[in-house]
């Protein structure tokens, strides 16, 4: 029974989580975020433009 | 600007933009380096070139997407009746410039037919409207603006007397290609591929209008939307890689009409090697879901 409730805990999460990552944050931001835990620099650039087509 | 949903990259690089309001800002930044990447007017990056600013242009912002206004009920029925008018330009740095006087060859005009007055292009409409101007020549959405207002007519399409028009150029500093080509790569890759999917369909190209009317333009969706269907050719977004021939047409003209203040070579100022076919790219549409909207909208 403890392992049922512990494994259903687990799926619960585990299918929430993922539900977050792709309706809120986006795959691409999590990726980065996660590698930066692994110390890879996400690498950003600011790109100008003027709002004419 | 890679990717117009989600700012980043497939590789997971963030792509922040960051807007100007006049070209002489755009120019200073770039030259001081408080932006390394930027969409600046053609002749513009041809003479920081010249003036020896290290940066190459790897890609166009569009094709056509300019177009000369006149009044909704002047006497204008073509370009030779344009003679003695004040016309608006955005810049004498602007491919805009370079096409007046291209018209002007063409018709047998002098170039100094009519008057050619720098107005920032957000003023275009209004300076119309209150007599102050004759026309104006401007990219999107100023043009189109007009014509929603009833104030305004399209006189020419670019795509009608200058085919696949270059307005805008993505120039990027020498030293990021240098210290980091792959995001280069990244970016360039990221506006191929919106491009493509701009002018997949009509449906694309609404969605676009209505994300980027509320993120980035903060123009009316409905302005946007018309801009990009009437007619539906009125601003491409591919065959985006620079040509030399484009180019050169463009820089002979601006050093003959002084632009410039020397001849550029192509080589000196463009770098293709960015460049890919568009076959061999497009997004995986798959981590572009409704909600990675959200995800710009915050």
């Amino acid at each position: 029974m403890k392992l049922k409730v512990a494994l259903g805990i687990l799926l619960w999460t585990l299918t929430i989580t993922v539900a977050h990552v792709h309706l809120n944050i986006g795959w691409a931001r999590s990726g980065a975020f996660v590698k930066g835990l692994f110390g890879d620099v996400q690498k950003e650039l600011q790109v100008g433009f003027l709002p004419v087509t | 600007m890679t990717s117009w949903v989600t700012k980043h990259s497939e590789e997971g690089s963030l792509f922040d933009s960051r807007k100007f309001t006049d070209w002489a800002t755009v120019k200073e930044a770039l030259i001081g380096r408080r932006v390394d990447a930027v969409f600046i007017l053609a002749p513009m990056a041809m003479q920081l070139r010249a003036d020896g600013v290290p940066i190459k242009i790897v890609y166009l912002g569009h094709r056509d997407g300019t177009a000369i206004v006149v009044g909704k009920d002047a006497p204008i029925e073509n370009f030779g009746d344009l003679k003695g008018k004040r016309i608006a330009i955005p810049s004498r740095f602007a491919n805009q410039n370079i096409l007046m006087h291209r018209m002007m060859r063409e018709w047998n005009m002098p170039f100094d037919s009519m008057k050619l007055l720098e107005v920032p292009p957000p003023e275009h409409p209004a300076a119309l409207e209150s007599g102050s101007i004759d026309g104006y020549i401007v990219g999107e959405p100023f043009a189109a603006l007009s014509e929603m207002k009833g104030t305004g007519r399209v006189l020419y399409h670019t795509k009608d007397i200058w085919p696949n028009f270059i307005s805008c150029v993505l120039v990027v500093r020498e030293e990021l290609i240098e210290e980091d080509r792959e995001l280069v790569q990244e970016l360039v890759d990221g506006i191929a591929k919106s491009g493509k999917w701009l002018d997949e369909s009509h449906a694309n190209r609404m969605e676009a209008a209505e994300i980027t009317a509320a993120n980035y333009y903060f123009q009316p969706r409905e302005l946007l939307e018309y801009v990009l269907s009437n007619p539906p050719d009125r601003v491409k977004y591919t065959q985006l890689g620079p040509l030399k021939k484009d180019f050169d047409e463009i820089m002979e003209l601006a050093f003959e009409i002084g632009v410039l203040s020397r001849r550029v070579e192509f080589e000196e100022y463009v770098d293709t090697s960015f460049v890919r076919p568009l076959e061999d790219i497009d997004w995986n549409m798959e981590h572009l879901p409704e909600a990675t909207i959200q995800e710009v909208a915050q």
